[in-house]
């Protein structure tokens, strides 16, 4: 999505208005953006420089000591891995089980569709915290604390919901009649589906993906309750448990957090057009 | 019937790990049952009427409601000035759609993540309070999250921070959907800036403005990452939000059945502001 539109600029704020707008919108960048490079920058400090009195802005003796002690821990290398594990696992089963409620909502007449639709709306919007109580319960009595698979249940919960809306609407507005000719070729449905409308719906898939991936990443307080810390816990826990410390290492923590983040942050300069596009496809009528 | 078929899967899954979950949990307040204790006897209403005369909970609710309401006014003032920066031609429009890219990244930043970001400008001996007690505005350097004053405050502007972009594009892409012909029409009609923002741009970017309202509510409101992670709850409770106090009681004193009785307190709670977020939704439908 361009930024093409928008109204004129009206001639009264012409042109010390435009010089103002600059100041306001670089100042307003900076603000925001500051914490992500102070962080970045931290990873190359020690935890002496990161508070010294003014703080240098970049490192004075750049060390690679954090990322020495990172890569050298297994633990952290493990929960780094399993964050991908979990966030590839849930983005395969989400789009799935997504897209094949997104088609049969958006191509069949279902009685009770709206109401479905709209439960599902609520759902998503309530705070997982509501219902950590019983998931611990039911995953320690059926063994799926501190699993893969327990985490997976999880975040799916929070993650669906809002998935099968992002795909339906855009399928809503894919035209029925390029799969009704593949149908009537003597396609079955589901055939239809997968080589007709599935090809169709990419930007649709990639803009889900992305939301499930970066929300099952991201995910902290299932993350946190459902898993003992160890072995199947993914990097926000490690981030997290960090500050439970006596001392705190910022300047590790700093560099896991920028393990952690870079890659992704990487990855959503190219993709960010796509889920920016999916989550507001209803809102641009 | 084949529609059945597809939406099958993706909703009795989302029915079997919602509704399942939610009768267990009011199984449970009705109960007595912590870790550890053997039997679980019914113990009918005796846990909410526990709630009433709990102070700790009220008090956590009271904090709930101040990041639900200071988080949602601040981020959606936040969102309305940049989507309108974003969306006039001050600027050529490459500049504005990378100004675009750069302010959306706090979006894919985790809740752990932001609260170290800030946890590090915050400190004691962090930049913030260097620089204002440098600048003289400061005597003493601050510690704002452990500080009965700034602890909540300190939460509120990181929750702001996290959620603002998802705002501000909401918003910029109503903003765009606005027809520019509508805009043309009004400028022959001799309207000024204001007006065209005011009886053009606001009645059609007011449904998803209020629905993001609610939505952003909501998510204050039943926030708990932050809390966790930076100052659980404390200095004295002072930014303990009732998420974390459910956490508390359930996980840390181990008593679930009264911890099951916060969060159905918790979810009818929501569930008014759910039935109001439907109703809004329904008459404006921003998401088609």
């Amino acid at each position: 999505m361009g930024i093409k539109s928008g109204g004129k600029i009206p001639r009264s704020i012409r042109p010390l208005g435009v010089v103002l707008l600059w100041v306001v919108a670089i100042a307003l960048l900076v603000v925001m953006v500051f914490p992500i490079l102070w962080m970045l920058l931290a990873a190359f400090k020690t935890d002496n420089e990161l508070f010294l009195n003014p703080p240098p802005f970049f490192p004075r003796k750049p060390t690679l000591e954090a990322f020495q002690y990172l890569f050298t821990s297994a633990r952290y290398m493990r929960m780094m891995l399993n964050s991908y594990v979990l966030a590839i696992m849930v983005t395969g089963v989400g789009l799935v089980l997504a897209s094949l409620a997104a088609y049969g909502f958006s191509r069949f007449d279902i009685p009770g569709k709206g109401s479905i639709l709209l439960v599902t709306l609520v759902l998503q919007m309530f705070p997982g915290v509501s219902l950590i109580i019983p998931y611990y319960n039911i995953m320690r009595s059926i063994g799926l604390y501190d699993t893969y698979a327990g985490l997976l249940v999880a975040d799916a919960s929070f993650v669906l919901p809002f998935s099968i809306w992002m795909l339906k609407s855009y399928l809503d507005t894919i035209p029925i009649d390029l799969e009704e000719a593949a149908m009537v070729d003597g396609a079955s449905r589901l055939v239809a589906l997968v080589r007709v409308v599935v090809p169709l719906t990419a930007p649709g898939m990639i803009a889900t993906g992305t939301y499930v991936f970066l929300s099952t990443w991201n995910e902290y307080m299932f993350a946190s309750i459902l898993t003992r810390g160890g072995d199947f816990a993914p990097i926000t826990v490690g981030i997290g448990e960090f500050f439970g410390l006596f001392t705190v290492r910022w300047s590790q923590m700093s560099a896991l957090s920028a393990l952690a983040s870079v890659p992704l942050m990487l990855a959503f300069v190219f993709l960010q057009r796509y889920l920016v596009e999916g989550m507001t496809a209803g809102a641009v009528k | 019937m084949a529609g059945y078929l597809f939406v099958a899967p993706a909703i009795l899954f989302l029915a079997a790990i919602t509704v399942y979950p939610i009768l267990n949990s009011l199984w449970m307040s009705l109960t007595s049952y912590r870790i550890g204790r053997p039997i679980n006897p019914f113990v009918g209403l005796s846990n909410y009427a526990q709630l009433l005369g709990d102070e700790r909970l009220w008090n956590s609710l009271k904090n709930s409601f101040f990041l639900g309401l200071f988080g949602c006014a601040v981020t959606i003032v936040l969102g309305v000035v940049l989507a309108l920066l974003l969306n006039s031609n001050w600027a050529p429009l490459r500049v504005r759609e990378f100004m675009r890219g750069v302010f959306i990244m706090p979006w894919i930043v985790s809740t752990t993540l932001a609260a170290l970001m800030w946890g590090l400008m915050l400190h004691r001996e962090g930049i913030i309070n260097s620089y204002l007690t440098r600048l003289g505005l400061l005597r003493d350097p601050i510690p704002f999250t452990g500080s009965m004053t700034f602890a909540l405050p300190a939460i509120i502007v990181i929750f702001v921070w996290k959620v603002y972009p998802f705002a501000m594009v909401m918003i910029l892409s109503a903003l765009k959907s606005v027809p520019t012909e509508l805009y043309d029409a009004a400028k022959v009609d001799g309207a000024s800036s204001w007006h065209q923002m005011r009886y053009i741009a606001l009645p059609l970017v007011m449904p998803v403005l209020l629905t993001i309202t609610i939505l952003l509510f909501i998510w204050g409101f039943g926030h708990y990452d932050l809390v966790r992670v930076l100052t659980g709850g404390g200095p004295i409770e002072r930014s303990e939000v009732v998420s974390y106090y459910l956490y508390n009681v359930a996980f840390l004193q181990t008593n679930f059945s009264y911890g099951a009785a916060i969060s159905m307190l918790v979810f009818g709670i929501l569930i008014l502001f759910g039935i109001l977020y439907v109703r809004v939704y329904a008459r404006s439908k921003p998401w088609g």
